[in-house]
C-alpha cells in the first residue's frame, strides 16, 4: 500500500474582476460597520477608559466576524517591538499559514478628549514620548510593514465633526513649528473630508502620510473611524 | 470530555458546524470503514455545490463579486472553476488538458512508495481554478474552508 501526502501550489495570477487592497479595505469596513452595534450592546458594561473599551471592542469585533467575516481574526494588545503593543490587529486566518502571524491590518484606539490636558494632542502626536496615534504610525513605531492601517476615535465628548476640525488645526500648528517628536508635519498629514453618519453615529476620514523611521513602505494611509460614545442630546417634546 | 448541556451553548458559528458535521457524517465513517468509506468514493454534483456554497459563503466575505461556475469533470480530476465579476468564457478548459493536468496532480516519481497528491489553483484573468482528484474527501465543505484560507494567503500575496 502507498502513502499519499497533500501538496497544495498555485499558479498565475488575477489581473482582472477584484481590486488591490481589498482584504484591507474590507476589514476596515466591517470595523466601521460594526462600532455603532458595539457601542448600543446592551450587554456591554459602561467603560470610559481605553484600557478597558479596546478589549471590549475587540472581543466584540472578533464575536461579530466568526458569521460574518470569517476569514478574519481579531486580536488585541500584539507586540510591535521593544515595550509596545498595537491596540487591536486583524489578521487572515484559518488554517496553518504564514498569514497567522502577520496582520493585515492594525487598528490604534484613541479617546476624543485625552484623558488629561498634557496629553491633549495624543491623537496626532505624544512629543518626546512617542505616545501619538498618528506620530507612532508615520514613524513606524506601528505597523511598520503595513501601507494602510486604522484608527478609532471614541468621541467621548463634542462632536465628530469638532475633533476633526480641532485635529486639522493641531497639525497646522505642529506644520509651523519645529517639533521634538521625530515627525515633520506639513498640511499634507491633515484629515480628509469627514463623512458623518448621523443615524449610526459614527464618522470617518482618511489621511496620507510620508514615514519616516525604519518602515517598510514610505506611504502610509491611514482610515480614521470614529464613534461618538456620549448619548445623543434628548429632543424637546412638542405640545 | 466535558460538553454543555444545551447544546446551543456551544454557539458554533456555521463554518465551525460544517467541520462538526463533516466529522460526525464522514470521519467516523473512515475511522470504521478506511478506504471503504464514502469519503474514497466519487463525489457527486450535490457534493460540489456544498463545497461551492461554503467556499463562496467564507471567501465571498471579503471578495463579494464570487461566484462559481459549474465544475468540468477530467478523467479522475475535477476542475471546479470561481470568478469574480463577469462571467469568463470557459470554453478551453474543454481542451486537451487531461495528460498536463495528470503530471501536475499526482508526483509519483519521487518514491515507488509515496504519492504526492496536488491540489492546485490557477489564477488568469478573474477566474481561479481548483483542480482536485474527484473523490468526496477532496470536495467536503471542511475542504473547502481550508482552501478558502489558502486562497486568500495566494490573493494577498498578490496584492488583493
Amino acid at each position: 500500500m502507498s502513502l499519499e501526502s497533500r501538496e497544495q501550489e498555485s499558479f498565475g495570477t488575477i489581473t482582472s474582476g477584484i481590486d488591490k487592497g481589498g482584504l484591507v479595505l474590507k476589514t476596515i469596513d466591517f470595523v466601521h460597520r460594526q462600532l455603532p452595534k458595539w457601542r448600543d450592546d446592551p450587554d456591554r458594561p459602561d467603560e470610559r477608559s481605553e484600557p478597558m473599551l479596546n478589549p471590549q471592542l475587540c472581543s466584540f469585533l472578533d464575536r461579530r466576524a466568526r458569521d460574518d467575516f470569517p476569514m478574519v481574526q481579531f486580536s488585541h494588545e500584539e507586540p510591535q517591538g521593544g515595550h509596545r503593543t498595537i491596540d487591536i490587529s486583524a489578521r487572515a486566518i484559518k488554517s496553518m499559514t504564514y498569514s497567522a502571524y502577520e496582520a493585515c491590518i492594525v487598528l490604534e484606539c484613541k479617546r476624543l478628549p485625552s484623558p488629561s490636558a498634557d496629553r491633549e494632542k495624543e491623537y496626532v502626536t505624544g512629543g518626546k514620548k512617542k505616545s501619538g496615534g498618528i506620530q507612532r504610525f508615520r514613524l513606524g513605531l506601528h505597523a511598520a510593514s503595513l501601507q494602510v492601517v486604522g484608527m478609532i476615535g471614541y468621541v467621548q465628548k463634542e462632536s465628530a465633526q469638532h475633533w476633526h476640525g480641532k485635529i486639522n488645526r493641531w497639525i497646522s500648528q505642529l506644520s509651523k513649528t519645529t517639533t521634538d517628536d521625530g515627525c515633520t508635519w506639513s498640511d499634507r498629514d491633515k484629515l480628509g473630508i469627514l463623512e458623518v453618519d448621523t443615524l449610526r453615529r459614527t464618522a470617518n476620514s482618511r489621511s496620507d502620510h510620508i514615514r519616516t523611521g525604519k518602515s517598510a513602505t514610505s506611504d502610509l494611509t491611514i482610515h480614521h473611524l470614529w464613534v461618538v460614545m456620549h448619548p445623543p442630546p434628548r429632543r424637546r417634546s412638542q405640545k | 470530555m466535558p460538553y454543555p448541556e444545551d447544546l446551543s451553548d456551544l454557539s458554533l458559528s456555521f463554518w465551525e458546524r460544517a467541520l462538526s458535521e463533516d466529522v460526525c457524517n464522514y470521519m467516523t465513517e473512515f475511522v470504521r470503514l478506511g478506504q471503504n468509506s464514502s469519503l474514497w468514493k466519487k463525489a457527486q454534483t450535490r457534493d460540489f455545490e456544498n463545497y461551492c456554497g461554503m467556499f463562496i459563503r467564507m471567501l465571498g466575505t471579503v471578495y463579494d463579486n464570487l461566484k462559481a461556475s459549474g465544475h468540468v469533470s477530467i478523467s479522475g480530476f475535477v476542475c471546479q472553476p470561481f470568478y469574480f465579476g463577469e462571467h469568463p468564457d470557459l470554453s478551453w478548459l474543454e481542451g486537451e488538458l487531461q495528460e498536463g493536468l495528470r503530471t501536475l496532480i499526482y508526483d509519483e516519481k519521487a518514491s515507488g512508495n509515496l504519492r504526492t497528491i496536488r491540489v492546485l489553483r490557477y489564477y488568469s484573468d478573474n477566474v481561479l481554478l481548483i483542480i482536485k482528484p474527484n473523490q468526496l474527501r477532496y470536495w467536503i465543505r471542511s475542504t473547502a474552508i481550508r482552501d478558502a484560507d489558502e486562497t486568500l494567503v495566494n490573493l494577498r500575496e498578490q496584492g488583493y
